[in-house]
């Protein structure tokens, strides 16, 4: 998808966290990709922010520099956000008077709580 | 019936020509028809046409100007037959999706309406005028173009609509030189009530505001707006106009308006003869509030800049941290973007006025009990860059009576250790990442990780001494796949364990910390060994305690079903991550 090759340990990373939007949008296209991943290349501040139906390039002052509409592929976040530190995920919050708390990203219960360490 | 079409408000400019040359007029120089064509009926038929096969129906096609009363005959009438038809044809639709169906509506100066009054008749067309209040400003602004007053033709136009149902109203807008002649404004309301058809209880009053450019006019504050509210009040209420005053003559600002909307690009449309779309009267011409042309662009492409530019332009101005407290937020949305960017101000002009009409009217406009979340869904549409912080709480288990985890930690000083956001931080190269309990945050964090990461674990000084046994306890360390496994007697499917990591107290002890008040720990060549057995398709989850604290945490599980049923996933603190290979990864 990406036109360049990421040569860097720090463009591959980019080029991931990109890809992160890919599994949660149907329609972007290999010239929107470019776009979010040189943004993101241009400056360490700069931000990607995208909620259920819009994409936004916040620049190091936190303003939105630019939107792009999207179509999303589920409901299960409201908002993507990637830095140069890495992506934060907020899960789709349920109103109250519909359903309740949707719990975390992964089922990872442990609470059979079974080894056989005696040295605890 | 199909149940996916959205449904849009469309105001249609047939004409920017106008009779008149009111000296405060929005649209200044604009108010001139530069070219004749036969498009005035076309424009609209081809645009609902276009709408309609994208599956996007108006539900209510209104006429503005310029001033639509200067077309010709034939065209006027075209184009109000044409929507008198439009909601016949499309009143079942209309209906079954809960719209009311109207009649063909026009706002109009009035001025020339004589000229299509068998028309206005025949279609039953309902008519919105606008004067100036008082009348000796009316007469002073509202000049034609040979700058002759206009009142007396008006008020005599407005006879020609006594003997007819159609609905008939006007509006005047409200401001500082208006405000000031308040009594004279009091006094023509009741002569219009007494002496014309129209009906008074169903006026409105809008609140000018001004450009940085205007001269003529200058706009109320806000204090001067609620004194003026105040004092109609005092004026009309229980009187013949004790409707009007209480619902309709300020109804500016209740949920049918397009200010209620979190972004006012989804629904409402003003569409030019010429085929250019805007949002509406007040971003007319102004290519911040231009959404493209109906001949020239798709239907997809004018809805996305539509939602586009309404929320880039709320962005510009940014939020007010004043409406997370004020109730209201789901009424009024921060009001309309336009005028926001015009005073470049982040709240409505009409902030205090609207909160004064709202808790006026507390049967209808509550203070929302569900403000967290309102705030919260608005932020998370509309300015999702701050939505996260607003992430309302309470909400993790919805059954009243039980308590609350949050609860149980509170009350537990050994609890508190678990889910102390302060207990670890992991640094990453440069960066540090303060850990939380992954069912106490409201989001996923996820990190890259490659061969050259130096990966360095802070441990808060007590985590691992405050206990009985120091000696005893370690540092535990979870690494967990992102890839799934089902486990155990409950036949769940949950992330599967990669491997369990102990370093006992004073091993850590020994390293010398660099961070004040926190013992640190290399975990980078720890990690290392595992990369082979991690996920590439989905983040990988690394969770640290210690182990006495793990041991409490099952032991409160066994005594406490609040805790433990709140806490059935993993409690600890953690971050996701995925790990590069630079070999791999750029083979692919």
């Amino acid at each position: 998808m990406i036109s360049q090759k990421p040569k860097t340990y720090n463009e591959i990373i980019r080029m991931k966290k990109c890809y992160i939007l890919t599994q949660h949008f149907s329609n972007i296209t290999e010239n929107t990709f470019n776009e979010i991943y040189n943004f993101l290349g241009e400056s360490p501040n700069n931000t990607i922010i995208a909620n259920q139906n819009s994409l936004s390039f916040v620049n190091g002052a936190t303003e939105v520099v630019k939107s792009i509409t999207l179509t999303p592929k589920d409901h299960s976040f409201d908002n993507i956000k990637i830095t140069a530190s890495g992506v934060s995920i907020t899960p789709h919050y349920s109103p109250r008077s519909s359903s309740s708390w949707s719990g975390s990203s992964t089922n990872n219960n442990n609470n059979n709580n079974n080894n056989n360490n005696n040295n605890r | 019936m199909n149940n996916n079409y959205k449904f849009i408000h469309l105001l249609y400019v047939p004409t920017m020509n106008c009779n008149m040359q009111c000296k405060y007029c929005y649209l200044k120089e604009n108010t001139v028809d530069l070219k004749q064509d036969n498009k005035y009926l076309k424009t609209l038929k081809y645009a609902v046409n276009k709408f309609k096969k994208a599956n996007i129906i108006p539900f209510n096609i209104s006429l503005h100007g310029g001033e639509i009363t200067t077309l010709s005959k034939k065209d006027f009438r075209d184009i109000i037959e044409y929507i008198s038809n439009y909601y016949k044809d499309n009143k079942r639709l209309l209906e079954f999706n809960n719209f009311r169906i109207g009649e063909p509506h026009i706002k109009t100066n009035l001025y020339h309406l004589d000229k299509h009054i068998d028309t206005i008749k025949d279609f039953n067309v309902s008519i919105s005028g606008s004067l100036d209040l008082p009348f000796s400003l009316h007469d002073e602004f509202r000049v034609t173009k040979g700058n002759q007053k206009t009142l007396d033709k008006i008020l005599e136009n407005i006879k020609l609509l006594e003997n007819i149902p159609n609905k008939k109203k006007v509006s005047a807008t409200i401001f500082k030189e208006h405000y000031e002649r308040i009594d004279e404004i009091i006094e023509d309301i009741k002569y219009l009530e007494k002496n014309t058809c129209l009906d008074m209880n169903d006026f409105n009053f809008m609140i000018g505001f001004v450009s940085e450019n205007d001269k003529l006019l200058h706009a109320m504050t806000e204090d001067e707006q609620v004194k003026f509210y105040n004092r109609m009040k005092k004026e009309f209420i229980d009187t013949t106009l004790d409707y009007g005053v209480r619902t309709t003559w300020f109804a500016e600002f209740n949920p049918t308006y397009c200010t209620n909307c979190d972004n006012c690009g989804e629904k409402f449309f003003l569409l030019e003869r010429d085929g250019d779309i805007y949002s509406c009267v007040r971003g007319q011409k102004n290519p911040d509030f231009y959404y493209g042309n109906i001949y020239k662009d798709t239907v997809e492409t004018i809805m996305n800049n539509a939602r586009t530019k309404i929320f880039l332009n709320h962005n510009k101005i940014g939020f007010n941290s004043e409406c997370l407290d004020c109730k209201y937020l789901y009424l009024c949305k921060t009001g309309c973007p336009f005028v926001k960017n015009n005073y470049k101000t982040n709240k409505s002009y009409t902030c205090k006025l609207q909160q004064e009409i709202y808790k006026d009217n507390n049967d209808i406009y509550k203070e929302d009990d569900n403000n967290d979340e309102s705030v919260y869904m608005y932020l998370s549409k509309m300015h999702p860059n701050i939505a996260q912080k607003y992430y309302p709480q309470k909400n993790k288990i919805n059954v009243d009576d039980i308590v609350q985890l949050t609860d149980i930690i509170k009350q537990d000083e050994k609890l508190k250790y678990i889910y102390d956001p302060k207990a670890f931080i992991l640094k990453v190269d440069n960066t540090e990442y303060p850990l939380e309990s992954q069912i106490l945050k409201n989001k996923r964090d996820i990190i890259y990780l490659t061969e050259k990461s130096k990966i360095t674990l802070y441990i808060k000084n007590g985590v691992l001494e405050n206990c009985d046994y120091p000696v005893n306890n370690s540092l535990y360390i979870m690494l967990l796949s992102g890839n799934l496994v089902q486990y155990g007697d409950e036949n769940r499917i949950k992330q599967e364990h990669i491997m369990t990591h102990q370093i006992y107290t004073n091993t850590i002890l020994k390293n010398k910390s660099d961070k004040t008040c926190y013992h640190c720990v290399d975990i980078t060549n720890i990690i290392a060994l595992y990369y082979k057995e991690l996920s590439n398709e989905n983040p990988n989850n690394i969770f640290f305690t210690t182990s006495e604290l793990r041991d409490y945490h099952y032991n409160k599980q066994k005594n406490n079903a609040y805790y433990h049923i709140q806490s059935i996933n993993l409690p600890f603190q953690n971050i996701e991550f995925f790990y590069i290979n630079y070999k791999e990864d750029k083979n692919d």
